[in-house]
């Protein structure tokens, strides 16, 4: 092989080898954003930067049962939220007894993530909001 | 090109090709919603009217999934609809015969003797759960998270013609593996097409099927 040659295998080479680490890297980005669908520990539920990976993010802190039995207002959620397809939600339930948010039930200790993939709207009873009901409008 | 660069070449080729197939199994989000941990409902043991009451648990057989509804034959609207989309979007899978369709009456009174004609008219091979303890619905439907009630009609007394209940319930439809697990929740309302992507993506994603 010639040097001009072995010059320009190594620069084919280098350039291959830039592109399948971009590659990893983009894989590494978008596994992070997706992890949820693959298991329990979804690292997308639990983002170490403080960051949610969710377009809306509720959180009922412990405690929030009682403090609608003590006549407190709680008003975890708005009564009315709009999103577009192609958001999600995620409601946190932190406290001890189980909650009905909208057309969702969060099992005491557990998450519950949704996402928009069609247009409409769910409404249902809310326990988390003064006015006890919660409507979401999903539009395009 | 010398044998080396032919190599890495490959090696690149196959990187791509397995980096698109990451990025497109990764990029599928599922309509129905997801809660985790998620939620067990194996435990749960009901009658099983299809198959002469025998007492079978809320769960999969291996290798499929269950779509649980929790409803009333003389439902309306909230139920047909439920069931016929269901049953729609079963129609288009590639193996239909993979998701196994129940529905859990919460009108035991007149739906015993019934439920399982009206399951089998939607899905010949469907499955049609009640029974007329109390309890063990009720224990069946909290641990779905169901709601439900059924009150004597005020207007049956003057209206020969008026139902002689008043029934509500919430109106999801789950998806269960054969450990018993809901891994999917979908809304009332949810298109046919979601429901039916939604439901061959679960067949192929090893994690919703609870398998190692």
């Amino acid at each position: 092989m010639t040097r001009a040659a072995r010059i320009h295998s190594r620069s084919v080479l280098a350039v291959l080898l830039t592109i399948m680490v971009v590659l990893v890297f983009v894989v590494a980005i978008l596994a992070g954003r997706q992890l949820s669908i693959f298991g329990n520990d979804a690292p997308s539920l639990s983002p170490a930067d403080g960051q949610s990976a969710y377009t809306y993010d509720f959180v009922i802190e412990p405690g929030t049962a009682d403090r609608i039995a003590a006549d407190e207002v709680v008003d975890v959620v708005p009564q009315n939220l709009t999103v577009r397809v192609g958001e999600s939600i995620r409601i946190v339930n932190d406290d001890s007894v189980n909650h009905t948010v909208g057309v969702f039930y969060v099992p005491a200790g557990r998450t519950l993530t949704q996402h928009f993939n069609s247009p409409g709207v769910l409404e249902g009873t809310c326990d988390v909001h003064p006015s006890g009901r919660f409507k979401l409008t999903v539009v395009e | 090109m010398n044998g080396r660069l032919r190599r890495v070449i490959a090696t690149v080729a196959t990187t791509v090709a397995t980096t698109a197939a990451l990025v497109s199994c990764g990029s599928y989000q599922y309509s129905g919603a997801q809660v985790e941990p998620l939620p067990e409902v194996g435990q749960v043991v009901l009658p099983d009217l299809s198959h002469g009451g025998e007492l079978t648990p809320m769960q999969a057989s291996a290798g499929h999934l269950m779509a649980v509804y929790f409803g009333y034959t003389s439902c309306p609207d909230l139920c047909p609809t439920t069931m016929s989309d269901l049953g729609a979007a079963l129609n288009r899978l590639d193996d239909p015969s993979l998701i196994e369709p129940a529905m859990v009456t919460v009108d035991p009174d007149r739906d015993l003797a019934t439920l399982a004609a009206y399951v089998d008219a939607f899905f010949p091979t469907g499955r049609a759960f009640g029974t007329s303890d109390r309890r063990q619905l009720s224990d069946a439907a909290e641990a779905f998270g169901v709601t439900y009630s059924v009150d004597p009609n005020p207007d049956a007394a003057t209206d020969p013609s008026a139902e002689p209940v008043v029934v509500s319930h919430s109106s999801a439809l789950y998806l269960v593996n054969a450990k018993g697990q809901i891994v999917l929740t979908w809304t009332f309302g949810t298109t046919v097409d979601d429901l039916t992507a939604d439901l061959q993506h679960a067949l192929a994603d090893r994690s919703l099927m609870g398998t190692p």
